[in-house]
């Protein structure tokens, strides 16, 4: 993990000097300090530990970094890095056993090749890698996601209005691998390699809306169906939703996606909608208030009183709100005041989880990208 | 005998030494005054490419800059036409126009550069001549040389003096709108209304520049509220807090692609970010200001031509 965050920074300061501002679009170093509380007394198929505890609390410090480099930027075509990277340190009390310190390092880079198709589109294709790593994972109800690593690949076509509608195809391959311990082994059942097409047509300008459907198929190589002719976990999931999006005089995302998931395994096959909205609009004194909202709402097709799922890693029943207040406080730098709320269901039905948090951080971006 | 015979030897081979003293004088200068003229052609070769050179930038750039001024009227006309399309093609064209602009003016201004260097150095080569004749001209013994260097020389101070001539035309600028030019069969009246016109369109950059800042306010402010959303979605997405979405599990939203857009002709670049189009907006302001500024002094000049010819 942190060979590839090195090689992100590397490939970052190898790109910015050469040519400065035409060759990095973005940039935004960020670093930041909160408290959260964490309450709920669940278990965690995949936690290699369990508390007692009900009511835990940390605090947090974290940096990170993201961009957009321009490998090259010619006519027709063109080449872009994208990265993504941070480390988020807790010092995590209120169980009983011990008191925790787990330490994040998240990272993803993803590099997007573009090119003009004549006057029929534009066609990109992109090979990415994400991965994280937790060390000293706490029991729940302090929930961090697990370590992995996913590659990705995907081809994007992105075609030409056709009376003002912009038509775009998608086709992905994906590897996920989850970092599996010693004491929790169960991760590996989440391994999996999938392939999704998506399809999606949108129009408007200023206000855009986008519909879309997909289709994808996954395979679980270390879950059995305990079906000696079909002994592997192969999902299909089929989802479709509608997005609309507008940026001026306010910027305004909302969403809602529905999914329905069928498998060869009776446990993991659901229906689920989701709606998202992500609003950020000017207040007085050159503060600007975005909020974030994503409700989650999911039925199992077969109630089984077995279930080794990870919470929030196949969506259960989840609402989460955040509320950011934003300010610049110097050139190219900003500061922020964050609130965020999350109320998850766990892998054990109807036992929820929740997080409150709030954080102060610092936003720079160097060079005014 | 021997005595005389020595003697003999040593004047034979003193006018032995002699001779090939003066022959290698002899080559020495024809050699010196053939390298000074291959030196003056070779430089007079070197600066006329240059000169070709510099005025086809400047020929670009004036095919270009007709070109941006239409933009930029076209912009005008449809945002008094309340027309928010036009208005924003018009503009998104005039952008394009206005980063080409400014790279052909950055070539002109390196031809300039080559042409001026090019000049300097043929100068000094038509010095070095000039210097070499006049003392040719000085021991000349026929009539006949003498008429003949002396209208070499005045050839050369010809081309000396040209040359210092364009130099001076040279120094001018690239001239915004230049179809509006001094000519000699103007009357103090069209002087006037050539005056007027410039001061029109002085106006009209005025409202460009106006309509550019507020484009730039308007710019700016949609970046801060982009810039607090998205901070806030890839901050919250970095560590997982937010993957509670239905879907493949942890499947995340790729950082944006990067849409095409067709430039002015009709080539498709990467869509620009809202920083670099800010950028673009400064540069065509600065355009139309030192637009704006040689139409208010060529006004002046014709003005006060007008006055001295009235």
């Amino acid at each position: 993990m942190r060979t590839a965050l090195g090689l992100l920074l590397g490939a970052l300061l190898v790109a910015m000097p050469a040519s400065g501002q035409n060759r990095v679009r973005e940039l935004e170093l960020n670093g930041g300090l909160s408290v959260e509380a964490y309450r709920g007394n669940l278990a965690a198929a995949t936690a290699s530990v369990v508390d007692s505890t009900d009511r835990a609390y940390a605090a947090i410090g974290e940096v990170g970094a993201r961009g957009t480099v321009a490998l090259l930027e010619a006519e027709r075509r063109w080449l872009f890095l994208n990265f993504d990277a941070g480390l988020r340190q807790f010092a995590a009390g209120g169980f009983a056993v011990r008191d925790y310190a787990p330490r994040e390092w998240v990272g993803q880079g993803a590099l997007s090749y573009s090119e003009l198709l004549g006057g029929w589109g534009v066609a990109t294709a992109r090979a990415g890698w994400r991965g994280r790593s937790v060390k000293d994972r706490p029991p729940m109800p302090l929930f961090l996601q697990p370590g992995f690593g996913i590659s990705t690949a995907s081809l994007k076509l992105d075609l030409s209005e056709i009376d003002r509608v912009r038509f775009d195809v998608l086709a992905d391959l994906e590897w996920a691998d989850y970092s599996a311990t010693r004491l929790a082994h169960q991760l590996d059942l989440l391994d999996r390699r999938s392939q999704g097409v998506e399809v999606g047509a949108s129009w408007g300008d200023r206000a855009s809306v986008r519909v879309f459907g997909s289709v994808r198929n996954s395979r679980y190589a270390n879950q059995m169906t305990f079906d000696p002719t079909d002994p592997f976990r192969r999902d299909r999931t089929v989802a479709a939703g509608l997005s609309w999006s507008i940026d001026s005089p306010v910027t305004a995302d909302l969403g809602v996606e529905g999914t329905v998931n069928r498998s060869n395994s009776r446990r993991p096959e659901y229906d689920a909608l989701s709606a998202r909205s992500l609003v950020s609009v000017p207040l007085p004194f050159d503060v600007g208030a975005t909020l974030l909202a994503v409700v989650t709402g999911k039925s199992y097709v077969n109630q089984s009183d077995f279930k080794v799922l990870v919470p929030g890693e196949e969506a259960d029943n989840a609402s989460v709100l955040y509320l950011d207040l934003a300010r610049p406080i110097a050139l190219g730098l900003d500061a922020s005041l964050r609130l965020g709320w999350t109320r998850a269901e766990a892998d054990v039905g109807n036992a929820y989880f929740q997080r409150f948090g709030a954080s102060v951080l610092l936003r720079y971006r160097p060079g005014g990208f | 005998m021997n005595a005389e015979g020595t003697s003999r030897r040593a004047w034979g081979q003193r006018l032995r030494i002699g001779a090939l003293v003066l022959l290698a004088v002899l080559i020495s200068v024809v050699s010196g005054s053939a390298q000074q003229t291959d030196l003056v052609q070779e430089r007079a070769l070197a600066y006329r490419a240059a000169r070709s050179q510099h005025q086809a930038a400047l020929d670009a750039w004036t095919v270009r800059e007709q070109q941006w001024n239409d933009a930029v009227e076209e912009h005008d006309r449809a945002r008094r036409a309340g027309d928010g399309q036009r208005t924003s093609a018009a503009l998104i064209r005039a952008l394009d126009l206005g980063r080409e602009l400014d790279l052909l003016e950055r070539r002109v201004k390196d031809q300039r550069t080559v042409l001026n260097t090019a000049r300097a150095s043929l100068l000094a080569a038509l010095d070095n001549r000039i210097v070499s004749l006049n003392a040719q001209l000085g021991g000349a013994r026929t009539a006949a040389d003498r008429a003949r260097l002396t209208a070499l020389l005045r050839d050369l101070e010809n081309q000396e003096s040209d040359l210092e001539e364009e130099g001076q035309v040279q120094l001018v600028a690239v001239t915004y709108y230049p179809s509006i030019q001094f000519d000699m069969r103007d009357t103090p009246q069209t002087l006037g209304y050539k005056a007027q016109l410039l001061r029109s369109k002085a106006e009209q950059q005025d409202s460009v520049m106006k309509h550019i800042d507020r484009e730039i306010e308007r710019i700016d402010r949609d970046l801060r509220r982009n810039r607090n959303a998205q901070s806030l979605v890839t901050g919250v997405e970095r560590y997982g807090d937010i993957q509670v979405l239905v879907g493949a599990p942890n499947r995340r939203t790729s950082p944006g692609d990067v849409r095409a857009r067709p430039d002015s002709a009709g080539v498709a670049r990467p869509e620009m970010t809202p920083q670099q189009k800010i950028g673009y907006l400064r540069l065509l302001r600065g355009q139309v200001e030192a637009a704006k500024r040689q139409f208010l002094q060529r006004a002046a000049d014709f003005e006060n031509q007008a006055r001295r010819i009235g």
